[in-house]
Formats: C-alpha cells, structure tokens, sequence
C-alpha cells in the first residue's frame, strides 16, 4: 500500500522519500516528468501545501526541478546523490539501531555477523 | 474576473436569537477554503449571506470592492449549492441545466453532461424522482459546471455513497487547477475533505474561531504521549484540548506549534510527540463544555 | 466588468413570457371549447350572447391571478438562486406579465373576429354582446384595452398575495391577502360598479359610475401604485432554504 502514511515522521516528508524512492529504484529517469501536485493530491488525499512542501525540499536539495508552467522533473545526477545521502545515513539509521538493541540482547559482534550471513543465505525475501 | 471577498464585522440576527457575532474574515481567488462547524454553528446562515440571499443585521460584506446584495455584476457569479427538497420538483436535471447555462457566465455544459454521466446521474427524469444521493450528485455537478468565480458548497455531499464524494473530490482539485476559483466547502466530515482545503474557518456557536492557512492549522496541534507524570510535566503551561488515559499511559492533545526545542526535550523526557488532525483538533475545540 | 443590465432584464422578460404562454396555450382553447358548450348547456349563458372576450374576462382574470402567485412562489427564488436581482427579477417578470395580458386579449380578439366570419358564412351564431361595462362605442379596440388592464391588475393582486406570504409570513400573510383582496375589489367597484370579491361593509354599496377615461386612468394608477409598493418589498426580500 503505497497510499498511506504512518505517525512517525510528517506526511510531506513521507511524500518525499516516496519521490526518492521511486528514482532510487529507476521508476523514474533522468529528466522524466513526476506527477503534477494535483495528481499526487487526488492520489495521496493530501493537502497541496503538504505536497509542495515536500517537493520543494526536493528542489532545494537538487534532486528535481521545476519548468514554469510544464511541471517537475528528476535532475540530473539524482539518483547517485540519493544513493550517496543514504549510503551517509545508513550506518545511523539501521547499524546504530542494530547494535543498540543487539547489546541490549547481549549478542555478540560475531552473532550479529552470522545472522547477517545467514538471511543474506536465504536471498531476499520482501522487506 | 477577480472577485475577492471581505467580511466585516458581521452580525446576523434572526428574531431574537444571534446566529452570528461579529465575524471578520477575508477570502481570494484561487483557493478552496473549508468551512468547519458543528450544527447549528451558523454556516448556513453565513453561506446565505455570502450568496445574497439575506442581508446581515449588521457589518458588511464586500466583493470585487461592493456590496454584493442586488447587485447584478456580482450575483451572477456567485454559486450556492446546498441540498434542498426535491420532493415536489417536476423538472428534470436537463432543465436545470439549461437555465444555469442562460443566466450562469462561465456554465459549461459540456462538463456538466460528463460529470452527470460520472455519477450516473438521470438527466432526463424529474428531480423530485431521484434518490437523496443523485439529488446531491446533482447539485454537484451544477455547482461544479456553474464555474463560478465564487461557488458555496454547503454540506452538498449529503446522501452521496463514499464513491460518489471522492469522485466529487476528486473533481474539486481537478478543477481547481484547471479553472481555479474560489470554492467555500462546509462541512462536518472532516478528516474526509481536509485534504482539499488551502484554508480553514471553523465556526462555533456563532463566532468565528479559527482563521487560519490549512498547513499553519494543523501545525498548531500535538499529541504528547508518555508516562503520565512526565506527560503533566511537560504540558503545564500549555492549552490543552483534550486527554486519554490508559493505565499510566497519558495522551494530551495540545494547541500549540511546539518549536524544535521543545520537541527535542520532549524526545529526551522518552514523549512520543505525535500530529494531530484537523478532525482532532476541530472536534476538541468546539466541545461542549460539560 | 461589463455591464449587462439590459441583457439579464430582456432575458428574464422573455423567458418567464414564453414560459407562461405555453400554459396560455393550454388555457385559451380550454376556454374556447367551453365557449360553445356552456352556451349549449346553460340558458343563461346563451342568453347573455356573449362575445368571445367577454366570456373569456373572467377566467382570465383567475387565471392571472393564480399566475401572479405562482411567479413568486415558484420563478421568483428560482430566478435569484441563479444569481438574477430581485430588482432584475421584478422588472423582467412585470414587463413579461404586461405583454401576456396584452397577449392573452389579442389572441381572444383574434378568436372572436374568426367566430364572427365562421358566423357570417355558416349557421353557427356567435354571440355578439359584450359584458355590460365592456359596452362602448368602439367594438373591439377600447374593449381591449380595458380587459388587458384589469387582468394584468389581478397578475399583481396574486403577487402581493404572494409575495406578503413569501416575505412577511405570520401577520404579513393575512394583511397581505387583505391589501390584495382590497386591491383586486377596487380594480372591480373602477369598472363593474360592483366589486366581485366580499368586500367590507364600509364601501359604499352602489359605487359611482366613472366615465371610461376616469377609469382606465385610475386603473393606470393602481397598477403603478401596486407595481411601486411590491417592488419596495421584494428588493429586500429573502430567499428561503427549500
């Protein structure tokens, strides 16, 4: 269910990593138009200023750009800047995470290895 | 055209009961503004009054600069739908239209035809025939292809099955971006619609309470979740609206635009700080008091 | 902004005109049929011979009447949900009552010259008497004039009736079906010199003959007067939520 959002974060940042997700996963190109505020509006129920608020932190970032009156599109070099940001974030957003609870649970760095090794074994399935 | 509006002051007697106080707000072109109040909070009245229908007892109302009661470079443009009874209406939705499309500037029947054939709506039977959810469909379409440059909808979803209000949603932002007006919604369902409006008005017991652009709105609410007594701690001081209790768990919705600092010493206390909806907020302001 | 005033009146006039002339259409040759048929029937009627206008006058005058009260019952709050100013309205629907009283009189001169040639080539005889009141030098022109006036007069006395119910309720609806009732009886002491409706004790019981100018100038006067105090209640009035 790719429609609703959870309490966690703000919906506009939801909307956002939506965007980046949908160019990390080349659904969308280099250059490809995204949806217009309207059709993400109709499809995601959400208030326009959320979704504006959203794609302009895209803008800023770099990751899109705005042609007057035609609409948004996916900048170039996108993909690798998103790639790069989370490649940045991902030691504080899952390994931090993974060791705290991990000594919590009193496993040890060797245990942790192992079971990384062990799903990684059974191949992906799903998230 | 640009029709803005302003509102001054506005009070609204009906014998001797006031039905509105003092109410001051102004309203653009361009944005889709969400009416909020519970019954009798006096929408219907303030509607009416926006739509020429009545005159206030007192304060003004001004469009495009004028007094838009009797005059006739306003009025034309100025849509109102509500939902009235049909039960005795011979005429059928076609005829409807054609008088819209002769005293309507910007009615386009073309579009009208299309949405009634999206809703599956009788364009050729009498009104008084159709079931309460196509009356409504109707008045939506009406509304919807009148193009005014200042179209009321008033509760007019009533009746209509949860496909018809979100193809009537969905119309509405449509709309928006391809002949943007000003559009008035009020209603009671809101954590259905809130995702339409630029803007919110809520009224209570006839004074306005909330004037306010929608993302500045649902801002200005938290829930603060945590063990109660650190819940306490940290929402003295603050408005609250409302509060649950489970066991020792405390859930406080507060009115209040918490700043970084805040939501950082509400993180270090172990708070789960949480957003609040419209609907919430909306619901804890206008309770009664006991 | 352009002004389009005179547009939105002349649409108004012509819109409520071809809307009541289609029920004239029906109205008409009802009355017609029973033209023959009451005289037929009904000695008294026969042998009043009345011409085709005289015998239309007084359904006619019902007939405006009710029409009268339908336009603000149904066309008035019609008119000012799509945006049209009670003042636009009001000048529209007079104008549109105006031209269907004249209407309404020629298509029944037009009936009666016809009948009166049917009459010269055949055996049918229609009758050739006018009412009483209607009795003047000129056969069909003065005549003519008369009934439109008074039927128009009853077109207003169904709008004050109307329009005092739809505005004031309450009190307002019994001193407005007073006000019209009196309005309508003035209208009838002006030219049948006796007042068709039960009117108060304190008119007099044999009202003066006036000469025709007299009276088409006061009637003249009484459909201002009526047109002037029904425009002064409907620009403020409120359209109900129905």
């Amino acid at each position: 269910m790719s429609h609703t959002f959870h309490d966690k974060k703000p919906i506009f940042q939801q909307i956002k990593e939506k965007v980046e997700d949908q160019i990390v996963n080349d659904q969308l190109k280099e250059h490809d138009q995204i949806p217009s505020t309207t059709q993400m509006v109709q499809f995601y129920k959400v208030n326009h200023l959320t979704i504006a608020k959203g794609m302009n932190l895209l803008v800023d970032e770099g990751i899109i750009y705005k042609k007057r009156g035609v609409g948004m599109f996916v900048e170039e070099g996108a993909k690798e800047k998103l790639m790069h940001q989370r490649k940045e974030a991902f030691a504080d957003n899952y390994v931090i995470p993974m060791i705290q609870e991990a000594d919590k649970l009193g496993l040890t760095e060797r245990d942790i290895i192992n079971l990384i090794k062990e799903m990684k074994g059974r191949g992906p399935d799903g998230d | 055209m640009e029709i803005n509006v302003k509102v001054s002051d506005l009070s609204f007697k009906y014998k001797t009961t006031e039905v509105l106080h003092s109410i001051s707000f102004s309203l653009e072109q361009g944005k889709t503004y969400g009416l909020i109040g519970r019954n009798g909070a006096g929408k219907t009245t303030l509607l009416s009054l926006l739509a020429s229908y009545m005159e206030p007892t007192s304060g003004t109302i001004t469009m495009a600069g004028d007094n838009p009661f009797e005059n006739r470079n306003i009025m034309p443009h100025v849509s109102f739908i509500y939902n009235p009874d049909y039960s005795d209406e011979y005429e059928t939705a076609t005829n409807y239209f054609e008088f819209a499309e002769r005293y309507r500037p910007h009615f386009d029947m073309d579009y009208a035809i299309e949405l009634a054939q999206r809703f599956k709506l009788p364009i050729d039977q009498p009104l008084k025939k159709l079931s309460s959810g196509m009356q409504s469909a109707f008045h939506v379409t009406l509304g919807l292809a009148s193009r005014s440059p200042i179209t009321i909808f008033d509760e007019a979803y009533q009746g209509m099955d949860a496909p018809a209000r979100e193809l009537f949603y969905q119309e509405v932002i449509a709309e928006q971006s391809r002949y943007a007006r000003m559009m008035i919604l009020s209603t009671h369902l809101v954590s259905e619609m809130d995702y339409l409006f630029d803007h919110v008005l809520i009224l209570d017991r006839g004074s306005l309470l909330i004037d306010e652009p929608y993302d500045v709105m649902v801002n200005r609410g938290a829930t603060i979740t945590g063990p109660a007594n650190d819940v306490d701690t940290f929402v003295s001081g603050m408005t609250t609206l409302h509060t649950d209790q489970l066991g020792t768990t405390k859930a406080v919705t507060v009115f209040k635009d918490l700043n970084e600092q805040e939501k950082r010493e509400a993180e270090e206390m172990g708070l789960d700080v949480g957003p609040v909806s419209l609907q919430d907020l909306f619901i804890h302001l206008t309770e009664e008091e006991d | 902004m352009h002004d389009n005033t005179p547009s939105i009146r002349s649409k108004v006039a012509t819109d409520l005109f071809w809307t009541q002339l289609k029920w004239t259409f029906w109205f008409v040759p009802i009355v017609l049929i029973s033209y023959p048929v009451l005289t037929f029937f009904f000695a008294e009627v026969q042998e009043l011979e009345l011409t085709f206008l005289s015998f239309l006058f007084q359904p006619a005058k019902i007939y405006m009447l009710v029409l009268g009260i339908f336009s603000i019952f149904a066309f008035f709050p019609y008119y000012v949900k799509n945006g049209v100013t009670r003042k636009d309205y009001f000048t529209g629907s007079a104008l549109a009552a105006a031209v269907l009283a004249v209407t309404i009189v020629l298509l029944s001169v037009i009936i009666m010259i016809i009948l009166q040639l049917i009459g010269n080539w055949t055996a049918y005889s229609p009758g050739t008497e006018h009412l009483p009141f209607l009795q003047m030098s000129s056969k069909w022109v003065f005549p003519a004039v008369v009934v439109t006036c008074i039927i128009l007069s009853y077109y207003i006395g169904g709008w004050m009736i109307a329009l005092g119910f739809y505005r004031f309720g309450g009190w307002g609806v019994l001193l407005f079906i007073l006000i019209g009732l009196l309005y309508l009886s003035a209208i009838d002491l002006l030219w049948e010199e006796r007042p068709t409706l039960p009117v108060p004790d304190f008119l007099p019981a044999a009202a003066p003959t006036f000469s025709l100018g007299v009276s088409l100038i006061c009637n003249l006067v009484l459909i201002i007067a009526g047109l002037f105090l029904l425009f002064r209640i409907i620009r403020r009035a409120r359209i109900k939520l129905d």
